[in-house]
């Protein structure tokens, strides 16, 4: 008889799989192709689902971070540490992509545009936080630490946010991202299960990185009370 | 005897950190010689006299800023490994004072450290790539002041978040620099303004953004500070 | 076509970067759960916490 986490795991996952197979089909198959970038525009399909949830990532950090602090309880430990790498993740994937579609968009790999820059300001704070983790002497340590940091972070990245705009107010914006064309009714359907697609996977892989982070805890204390006992 | 008050017990600890800086002075001189070696390499950069005349408004700021991000992190991590060195930082933790009072100790003297810091850098800039400050001394302390402080707070906090850790020191730069993102672009900004002779009035918003950060900064390192220091 | 080429890496890029995520994170539940067997197996003959 399979526990009802495992079973709602299950689930999540088939339901992920699904949408996913559907955005795909959509994506590939239904999406009219855009007239000026042709095919690479496609890509857009998976960089604004992964920017979007990588900023839902950091609440859900800031939710873990600031729910340990105060109750102490491992389950925040555990959604902090899930949110914190799996958005790390994301982030990568969205730092990948986003110049991947930049650079025939227009003509340069980069930009130092606000959210460009807030991207690449939370993909390092994330990493400081995982290292952080990773030198900590104790992991009760690591996740106080962690979590201070989270909260920090989550803190910062509106911040961040709002003064690369203001600065980028001062400089004549020659390219960049402009207002996008309205979305023709196939990209938007495309676009919508995308981003559910991708919200879906992002449960699972919190989800199941949680339940490692738990399974982990089990073990460090099952491993301590054993070495207690003898 | 009654726990002394919060400021008086952020005094006190201030004071203690700057009479040990004062007798040793080892952070104020290696953060010292770091920043001048940073400005030399700097100007090696930036291609030496080319870097002058009518570029320097351009450039200068960045140089003086990145030349004190790095310095200050030499100065943050001595502070707080000083009391890691003999578990100073669990007398401290344990002494019967709030632990904010800890935080703003530090944070005070920190910012003395880092005052003095600028004070010698930038008659040193002045010199060496030919900037003329004495006549926006007063805007440019200002500016200086201002965003020393909120580097400042951000730094010991950060800096007592890696002292606990094995090897912390080499995270804190990656910790601290992202997240004083903000600060840091307003003082580019401000300092060039600043330099230009320009009012500085036109960058209240800026000015006002980074009050305001420094008060959020020291709000919000006074919450965390008592989970930072528990072991 | 230039185009689809950097399509092509874009995709690959997401996809390798999700699948290994994936694997990574099932071994390490797989090899979590083995040795968590291993010990409770061992485990219920001395003190077992209740958890």
């Amino acid at each position: 008889m399979r526990r009802p986490y495992d079973l709602a795991l299950g689930l999540l996952t088939a339901a992920t799989a699904a949408t996913m197979a559907a955005a795909l089909w959509l994506i590939f198959v239904v999406a009219p192709e855009e007239q000026v970038m042709g095919a690479v525009q496609k890509i857009f399909y998976f960089h604004v689902p992964l920017a979007a949830i990588t900023f839902l990532s950091v609440f859900s950090l800031l939710a873990g971070a600031a729910g340990y602090l105060w109750t102490r309880r491992a389950a925040f430990d555990h959604l902090a540490v899930a949110s914190a790498e799996v958005g790390w993740l994301f982030c990568t994937l969205v730092l990948v992509t986003g110049p991947i579609w930049a650079k025939p968009a227009w003509g340069v790999w980069w930009t130092w545009e606000a959210k460009l820059t807030t991207t690449l300001v939370l993909w390092l704070l994330l990493a400081g936080i995982l290292l952080c983790r990773a030198y900590a002497s104790t992991p009760e340590q690591g996740a106080r630490i962690a979590s201070v940091l989270g909260v920090v972070a989550a803190l910062d990245v509106p911040i961040v946010y709002k003064a690369v705009d203001w600065w980028r107010g001062q400089h004549p914006i020659v390219f960049g991202p402009g207002k996008t064309d309205p979305l023709a009714p196939g990209m938007l359907a495309a676009l919508l299960v995308s981003m559910l697609a991708f919200l879906l996977l992002f449960a699972l892989l919190v989800a199941a990185r949680a339940r490692l982070a738990a399974q982990e805890d089990r073990l460090a204390a099952l491993v301590e009370a054993a070495v207690r006992s003898r | 005897m009654t726990p002394p008050g919060f400021a008086s017990a952020a005094l006190a600890i201030a004071r203690k950190d700057l009479r040990i800086e004062g007798r040793t002075r080892e952070t104020t001189l290696a953060s010292l010689l770091f920043a001048l070696v940073v400005l030399v390499v700097f100007a090696f950069a930036f291609g030496g006299d080319a870097a002058q005349g009518d570029r320097a408004g351009a450039i200068v700021p960045g140089v003086l800023w990145v030349t004190l991000a790095f310095s200050a992190i030499v100065g943050f991590t001595r502070s707080f490994r000083l009391e890691r060195e003999d578990d100073a930082l669990a007398a401290v933790a344990l002494a019967p004072v709030d632990r904010g009072a800890v935080f703003a100790g530090k944070a005070i003297a920190n910012f003395v450290l880092l005052a003095a810091l600028e004070i010698a850098l930038l008659p040193l800039t002045a010199v060496l790539l030919n900037v003329p400050i004495a006549p926006v001394a007063a805007p440019l302390a200002l500016v200086a002041a201002i965003h020393t402080l909120g580097l400042a707070a951000l730094g010991t906090l950060f800096g007592a978040v890696v002292a606990r850790l094995q090897r912390g020191e080499a995270l804190l730069a990656t910790l601290l620099l992202p997240a004083a993102t903000p600060l840091f672009i307003s003082a580019v900004h401000c300092t060039a303004t600043a330099i230009e002779g320009r009012p500085l009035a036109a960058d209240r918003q800026w000015l006002l953004l980074i009050a305001g950060l420094d008060v959020l900064y020291v709000l919000v390192a006074l919450l965390l500070f008592d989970a930072i220091l528990e072991d | 076509m230039k185009t689809y080429a950097f399509l092509f890496w874009g995709y690959a890029a997401v996809w390798a970067g999700l699948t290994i995520y994936l694997i990574a994170l099932g071994r390490k539940l797989a090899r979590v759960a083995r040795r968590l067997d291993a010990l409770e197996g061992r485990g219920d003959a001395g003190g077992r916490r209740a958890t």
